[in-house]
Parts: C-alpha cells; structure tokens; sequence
C-alpha cells in the first residue's frame, strides 16, 4: 500500500525512466513528481491533462459503451516514450500516472506493464 | 491574530507561509473555509462551497457513512482520522492523499479570492484527519490563479458560477455531446441549484463543476441564470383515441387480417374517477367487464391482465364496424 511518494519511487524503477508525475487533470497540475520532465514538471502536468482532455472530451477516440473509458496514452518521440496512465478513483479524481521514459533504454511493453501495476498497487489494497 | 481589518486571504497566506506558521487559517467571506498550514504548507483546506475529503469518499460510495464516522468519532480528538482509516485497510495511503490534495486545491480556489474578507489565524491548530500530505503555498496560489484563467478561457461569465444551473430548453440542433459529469449537472439541475450545491449534493469537486457548466454554456446548453424567455409549453392535452383509430383507418394500416381477438381499448381519460365497485369476474364475464372489444364470430379466451373498463362510444363503434366490414 504505497502512497504517492513511494509509487513514484518505482515508476523511476522502471528501466529508462527520467521522470514521472502524478497529474490531476481537472487543470493539469501535478499532485507528485519525481526525477525530471521536458521543460519542468507543471509543463509536462500541464500538457498531459490537454492531452486527456483532447481524447476524453473532444475526440472520438474513446467509444460512448459502458467501461470503455481511456486507460493508456502513449506519444512516442525520436528520443523517447511519454506514458500517460489514467488512475481510475472512486472519489471523483481525474488522476494520471505520467512517466517519461529513455527511448534508448526503456521498453515500451515493460513500461506499460509497470506502470499499469503501479496504478493498481497505489488505489487498491 | 485575532479577527480585525478585512484582508486579502491571499495575502494573508503568504505572509504566514513566509514565517513558517503552523495553525489554522479562517477565512469569512461570502464563501468562507479554512486552511490548515504546517511549517508555511497547506496541509489541509476546507470551504462550505465543496465537498470535504469525508463527503467525496462516501458519496462515491469508496466508504460506508458508518466506516467514516467511526474513524472520526475514534480518532478526531487526536488527529488520527486518517491514520485509522489506512491503518483498518479501508483506505489505501495513496488513495488518502490524492483524495486530500484534491480537496486542498478544490477547497483553495473558493477560500482564495481577491475581496478583501475577515481572516482569522488560530496558531497550532491542526486539522482532526492528521497529517496526509501537504502542497508549497506558493504551488497553492499558482493553482488558484490558473484555475481562474482557464474558467474564462472556456467562457468569461462568472455569473454561471454563482446561479441556478439552468439548462437551454430546446435546442436547434440535430445532436449534441457531454461529458459524464456534464450530464450528471444537467440532469440533477432543478432551476434552483448552483453549481457548487450539485457538486456537494453529488460528491463532485466544486471546481469541476464550475468548469463543466463553463463548458455547457460555451456549447450553448445552459444559459446566464435570469436571461433568456421561458420555453412555451402547453398542458398535456387529453388523448384522443377517435381521431387516433379514424387515422389507423383511413391510411390503411389496419391488416387485411384483422386478429379478432386483440381487444382495441379506447384510452381513458385519466381524471375519470376510479370504479366503485371491484367485482372478481368470473371466466365466462371477464373479457365483458373490460372494455370495448370489436365483434367477434368466436369467442375469445380471457385475458389475464386488467384492463380499465372504459364506456364504448357508439360514435366510434358504429364508424369502426362499418370500416371493417368494408375491408372483409
């Protein structure tokens, strides 16, 4: 049962991790943050909630049917990998894990996974 | 330092961050609260305009009312509240603080304004959930900031924020879109709530939902309180059932194979008075006592379910049985 700190902690764990945040998206601040983000972590917060927002809200990516909601959003770059994972809460938190990941050293699938769990981890007993 | 001059809470803050204070902050105003400061940080942040940390967990349904009031009850004198709920498994610890920094920059954005209002700081004072996590002042007041800007961003019309929701009665448009908190603010919109009593009746945080009916009313689904005509509406008028059966039969809809034994049963008015008298009908009986059937050559099977007896209306019945004698 880790709190925020300490899922962070691991989500920098995670092999080719540079940083990662946990983002309330209602605005795009960051609630934690550990290691470093492209340009500074309210940035990286920032962007990450317009990112949600665009795919929630705007786009037609996420279907209308029941439990089909978002749970992943990966921008892969030349240099590296940007994990978006939403953190379903049952208080009406609109949270995501975001891990920014070496393209070089990380692995996409392994990142995914990790981060997946860490989500579970971190809301459930 | 005790109620005196009216101040600017944000002003207020900062000072007490910048000597390191620890204690309570109370904040009056037209939407007064309390901020809990540890060391300078906001530890915890409360406003009668949203719901508290307790009114999220439990209306979501994340806890039992019972489960919540117990910890407060056991551990509300010594600030264990939080302490107990984690420790008995029924919260998770980052469950407890995601949930608490939501609350404190929820709670911040109505505490924090501009007006000048009267502040009271009650030094050592602590908040009975107990220490769970704790944000920089200065990150406090960023969030307020940019929390304001972004409300006008989507529509600059405060007046949204403080009347009743009041949703656009009719559209002229084919088809529109929400979010789930957008529909949950329009259904349970009564033309007397506003958004911040729907985000405490709901369990939504009170900033979200100012944010949610911006967005509405930048789509053109709700409008300003007070403005705009009411939508013209008629009393229901009382159905027809003549001029229903004259249009099935003049377009010709009736099957060349009319089933004899579906029963066609004039609607009744719903201001007739109830039958006096309940009779429990006996097989032979029991299609007679419920209502207008066309003839038949056979005899139907009863039906099981009730139907009201309505009066024919020889009118009809004539009309109706030379149209189908036309058709046979």
């Amino acid at each position: 049962m880790p709190g925020v700190e300490a899922c962070l902690d691991q989500a920098m764990a995670i092999p080719g991790a540079i940083g990662a945040s946990v983002v309330d998206c209602t605005t795009g601040v960051a609630l934690g943050t550990a290691g470093a983000a492209p340009e500074d972590h309210e940035a990286a917060a920032a962007g990450a909630a317009e990112v949600v927002t665009a795919v929630t809200a705007r786009g037609p990516f996420t279907s209308a049917l029941p439990e089909d909601g978002l749970e992943d959003l990966i921008i892969t770059t030349a240099g590296g990998y940007h994990l978006i994972r939403r953190l379903p809460t049952d208080f009406d938190g609109r949270l995501v894990l975001y891990l920014w990941l070496d393209r070089e050293r990380g692995n996409l699938a392994v990142a995914r996974r990790g981060l997946q769990d860490l989500g579970v981890d971190l809301l459930t007993h | 330092m005790k109620l005196g001059a009216p101040a600017k809470p944000r002003q207020v803050l900062e000072d007490l961050a910048g000597t390191e204070a620890t204690g309570a902050l109370h904040i009056g105003g037209a939407s007064p609260g309390l901020l809990h400061l540890v060391g300078g940080r906001v530890e915890h942040a409360s406003s009668v305009k949203v719901p508290g940390v307790g009114d999220l967990l439990t209306l979501s349904g994340r806890l039992p009312d019972s489960v919540w009031q117990a910890a407060v009850e056991e551990g509300g004198n010594d600030a264990r509240v939080g302490e107990l709920l984690v420790g008995q498994g029924h919260l998770t610890e980052g469950e407890l603080q995601l949930c608490v920094l939501s609350v404190v920059h929820d709670a911040a954005y109505f505490v924090l304004g501009d007006e000048p209002v009267q502040v009271r700081f009650e030094s050592d004072r602590r908040h009975w959930l107990g220490p769970v996590a704790a944000v920089d002042t200065g990150t406090v007041l960023t969030e307020v900031d940019r929390r304001a800007r972004l409300l006008a961003e989507i529509a600059d019309e405060p007046r949204l924020d403080t009347g009743p929701v009041t949703p656009t009665p009719r559209l002229r448009r084919d088809r529109i879109r929400l979010t789930a908190l957008q529909w949950e603010l329009i259904v349970h919109a009564d033309g007397r709530a506003t958004p911040t009593d729907l985000a405490r009746r709901l369990g939504r945080a009170g900033y979200a939902c100012l944010q949610a009916v911006r967005g509405l009313f930048a789509d053109g689904l709700v409008r300003v309180p007070g403005t705009g005509a009411a939508i013209r509406t008629a009393p229901v008028p009382p159905p027809e059932p003549q001029v229903a059966v004259e249009a099935l039969i003049a377009g010709g809809a009736v099957p060349k194979e009319v089933p004899r034994s579906v029963p066609i049963v004039a609607p009744r008015p719903p201001s007739d008075p109830p039958e006096k008298t309940v009779e429990l009908p006996h097989a032979g009986e029991a299609s007679a006592s419920r209502g207008f059937r066309l003839p038949r050559r056979k005899p139907a099977k009863p039906r099981g379910d009730a139907e009201p007896a309505v009066p024919p209306d020889e009118a009809l019945l004539h009309r109706l049985r030379t149209a189908l004698r036309g058709m046979t």
